[in-house]
């Protein structure tokens, strides 16, 4: 699975998020932001898995779980290409 | 050294929109509500199931107690008479009797739960359209206060007295025009001339005694006004039957139909603004009566019939998450374990919905819907809610009236509902069994083929 | 003295919210001594990107999210800039304001807006009835809250007939079927009690008034709407000298001892030249800047009436002024934006 911005994307220090190609905004959560940010930085999802996994008190199950539902997302509005 | 790990919440991202951009701008159900009367919210629905209704026994007492204050204090002798119909569980009918409480009831049934709860006939007031003529017959024997809704009625009432061979006081149950739609289906129309027509048709018949006047102006009326209009209709009505009939009122019954704090789908304001206290509709209500056409020491003692507005309060539901989910436009759905059947009165109210985890602060406006396998569930068309996982917990509160008493049984057993008391957990009805529901079921043998069928 | 005054009411939309004619008539004849803070419901509220109008940016609740989470809201604001005086301009907020006057004064807040009891008497369902005690001239009304009284009450008042949503929303009817055809429409949306109105043959006046707590007025500005948008809101209008409508306004304010500032809506009928009350909004209206040209300027006013001044009545405003309004495009850089949206708030550099 490779995950693809479809437009240049801003996300800001506290979580507020453009799309320079579509114009919206959004908000996203400290959660949701560190995952946004290993996507920027091309990390695939396995990585971000693992990362999610150090950095946060979360047991594998419930992460793996709320990435796929993150990406689905992220997919639905139209920020990713899954 | 490894530093330590960070606290996790579900990733969200949540798309703006204009209106929805607020975040102050929504209500506080992201302050997670972890317990309930004193009592942690999870443990409660680990020992007693989900969806579970709580009682809190000190607001039920509380309310009554303000409403019975606010009333006795501006007519002297004023007595509350508890509406059985907005929920007739028993311990809910007892506490409020041990407060000093009567029943108002309108169905044979609901009579035979107040005799059973030890209540005299003296203490209960039975109202309503349909009673039939043992029902008749028992509550004249018992002494009860009997308000006569149709002329049909008088004639039984009439036949009854008849057989028992005495003559019995009788209350008339009279409606108005104050208030739209009209409550014209209960009693006599007092502009029409029904009313008075009615009052004189029972003297004349000489077997029954016009003791009480009897009105119910509608249901959650948070319009004073129409209580103050109806408080002088009866005043101006018992003028003219005393002056041309010699009506000796003994008691005057100013029905219920007080609202609570829980706002109405249509409503544009917040019942938080509009729901009158009970001082508001006492003020509204018994300076006109006391204005009334007697002496202070033959005034008409004053019943009110409230059940909303004391039992909707006391009353919270807890539910569970069972799945969230995306709708196509984009919206959020979640899906509870408590369906409509058991909260029938999300048709009228915006029930509050409030998060018992702490889930972030992330909010979304989200559809909630009931967990039946009907389209029609939804208990929420718009709830604005934080992320929520399977099985975390939504409180839903002030839901006591009607929810009960009208909850059907459909595809799933219903809850139990407990009473907190003083730091004490009462259960005080147990959740359903299959063979609780089905105890009156019977298969006669003839259709009983299957395993017949099985054998071929 | 400096104060810092907060302000309801920054979109102006096609039905603009009053708010920034306020703020405009504090900054005159010369920029505002205190801070002028926005309070605002929405980060898209057009009022809080003109640069250099406030100082401060908050959003708050809207008021059915509850009188607590509003006041918490105000609380930490004031935390924040220490407000002297807030003026809401929304109808919608009345209520709450009322509700929590007494609690924003302890907090040492002052808002000079009139008591619940008062405002109560003017609701659309209840102004005929005051009109009708206080023997001030009215359009024929019936007020309906059955819809068997319907037909009744039209045949009594005869068209061409306004008919009114007991909060929003009013339609001319010219005949039965319109009656009908509105009649269900608003009943659907606001339910009943609906109010039927005599449609005068008339010319309309706003007077944009001021009065004490003795209902006392204090300012005043009649004006003519020299043009309207179809919503019927006032695109260009001129200040008058009329002493008739001067004299309705002070028996009207006086009678409900009315504190605080209002529109009062009045139509002189064609035929009989009376003047006839249609409306009173329990706010300044949206062209309230206007005052300022008129030498009346009501916003400051109220201000020294909600810090408890001894304030004498204005001379007569100044008549044949005129404004025209002018919709402009307010540019700003996704930073404002996003402040508002991430933090609910937005200060202005130039204020610091």
């Amino acid at each position: 699975m490779s995950e693809i911005f479809k437009s240049e994307v801003t996300l800001s220090e506290n979580g507020f998020l453009f799309d320079h190609g579509s114009g919206l905004t959004y908000t996203l959560n400290t959660t949701g932001q560190f995952i946004f940010r290993q996507l920027q930085s091309g990390q695939k999802s396995k990585q971000i898995m693992e990362k999610m996994l150090d950095e946060f008190e979360v047991i594998e199950e419930t992460a793996r779980k709320d990435l796929d539902d993150f990406f689905r997302q992220l997919n639905e509005l139209g920020l990713i290409d899954l | 050294m490894k530093q330590e790990k960070k606290s996790y919440v579900k990733p969200t991202i949540v798309r703006h929109s204009v209106g929805v951009t607020n975040k102050y701008g929504r209500p506080p159900a992201t302050v997670p509500m972890s317990r309930l009367n004193g009592f942690d919210v999870k443990e409660l629905v680990n020992e007693y199931g989900s969806p579970l209704y709580v009682l809190s026994v000190e607001q039920l007492r509380q309310n009554y107690q303000d409403m019975f204050r606010a009333f006795s204090t501006r007519y002297p002798g004023a007595r509350i008479a508890y509406s059985y119909k907005t929920n007739y569980l028993k311990a809910v009918c007892s506490i409020l009797h041990s407060e000093g409480a009567l029943a108002e009831v309108v169905s044979g049934f609901e009579y035979d739960i107040a005799r059973n709860l030890a209540m005299p006939g003296e203490k209960i007031i039975f109202n309503g359209p349909y009673k039939t003529r043992d029902e008749l017959a028992r509550a004249f024997t018992d002494g009860a206060m009997v308000n006569i809704d149709n002329y049909d009625e008088i004639q039984v009432c009439e036949e009854v007295a008849d057989e028992l061979g005495r003559k019995f006081p009788v209350g008339v149950r009279v409606n108005m025009d104050l208030n739209n739609p009209p409550w014209h289906k209960f009693g006599f129309n007092v502009e029409a001339g029904h009313a008075y027509e009615a009052v004189k048709r029972i003297q004349s018949g000489g077997k029954l005694d016009v003791k009480g006047l009897h009105i119910h102006v509608g249901t959650y009326v948070d319009d004073v006004n129409i209580y103050s209009m109806a408080a002088q209709g009866l005043v101006n009505f018992y003028t003219v039957i005393k002056e041309q009939l010699g009506i000796k009122l003994k008691y005057w019954d100013m029905g219920g139909g007080y609202a609570s704090h829980n706002t109405l789908n249509w409503a544009w304001q917040s019942a938080e603004y509009t729901c009158p206290t009970f001082d508001q509709y006492a003020e509204a209500i018994c300076p006109i009566l006391l204005k009334g056409p007697f002496q202070a020491a033959e005034a008409p003692r004053l019943f009110l019939e409230p059940g909303r507005a004391l039992v909707d309060e006391p009353i919270s539901m807890i539910t569970t998450v069972v799945s969230q989910k995306r709708l196509p436009g984009g919206k959020r759905g979640v899906i509870v374990d408590a369906g409509m059947n058991v909260l029938s009165s999300v048709q009228w109210y915006n029930y509050n919905c409030q998060t018992v985890q702490d889930s972030g602060l992330t909010l979304e406006d989200t559809i909630l819907y009931g967990g039946l396998c009907m389209n029609i569930d939804v208990l929420r068309q718009n709830a604005v809610l934080p992320p929520l996982r399977r099985g975390e917990l939504l409180v839903i509160p002030h839901i006591g009236a009607y929810n009960l008493s009208q909850s059907w049984q459909f595809i799933y057993l219903r809850p139990a509902v407990i009473a907190i008391d003083n730091g004490k957990i009462h259960l005080i009805k147990a959740s359903e069994t299959r063979e609780y529901v089905q105890e009156m079921e019977s298969v006669p043998k003839e259709f009983n083929t299957y395993s017949i069928a099985n054998k071929n | 003295m400096s104060l810092n005054v907060a302000i309801t009411g920054l979109h102006a939309a096609d039905n603009p919210a009053p708010g920034l004619g306020v703020i405009r008539c504090l900054h005159h004849p010369k920029k505002w001594d205190g801070k002028i803070i926005g309070l605002a419901y929405d980060v898209l509220d057009t009022g809080i990107y003109d640069e250099g109008l406030l100082d401060h940016a908050y959003l708050i609740p809207y008021p059915n999210t509850g009188s607590k989470a509003f006041l918490e809201r105000l609380q930490y604001i004031h935390q924040q800039e220490q407000i002297d005086v807030i003026i809401p301009t929304l109808d919608s907020e009345l209520t709450v304001f009322q509700k929590i006057a007494p609690e924003l004064k302890s907090l040492g807040i002052a808002t000079f807006i009139p008591p619940k009891h008062i405002t109560d008497r003017i609701s659309k369902s209840q102004l005929a009835e005051f009109c009708e005690s206080e023997n001030i001239p009215y359009p024929e009304t019936i007020v309906i809250k059955d819809p068997g009284e319907l037909k009744a009450a039209v045949k009594k008042i005869g068209f061409p007939l306004m008919i009114k949503g007991v909060y929003y929303e009013a339609y001319t009817c010219k005949s039965m079927e319109d009656v009908h055809q509105y009649f269900e429409l608003l009943r659907l949306k606001w339910g009943l009690p609906m109010i039927l109105q005599k449609k005068l043959d008339s010319e309309e006046f706003d007077v944009c008034c001021v009065s004490d707590k003795n209902g006392d007025l204090l300012g005043a500005v009649p004006i003519r709407k020299t043009r309207l948008t179809d919503k019927g809101k006032a695109w260009a209008a001129v200040t008058l000298k009329n002493e008739q409508l001067m004299e309705l306004s002070r028996r009207i304010l006086k009678k409900l001892k009315w504190s605080g500032p209002c529109e009062v809506e009045i139509l002189k009928d064609k035929k009989t030249g009376e003047y006839n009350l249609i409306e009173i909004n329990p706010r300044f209206p949206a062209w309230i800047y206007l005052s300022t040209g008129a030498d009346q300027n009501l916003p400051k006013m109220v201000i020294e009436l909600a810090m408890d001044k001894t304030v004498s009545p204005m001379a007569p405003a100044k008549s044949g002024i005129c404004f025209v309004r002018h919709a402009t495009d307010l540019v700003c850089p996704m930073d404002y934006i996003e402040n508002l949206t991430m933090l609910g708030e937005l200060h202005y550099k130039s204020s610091e």
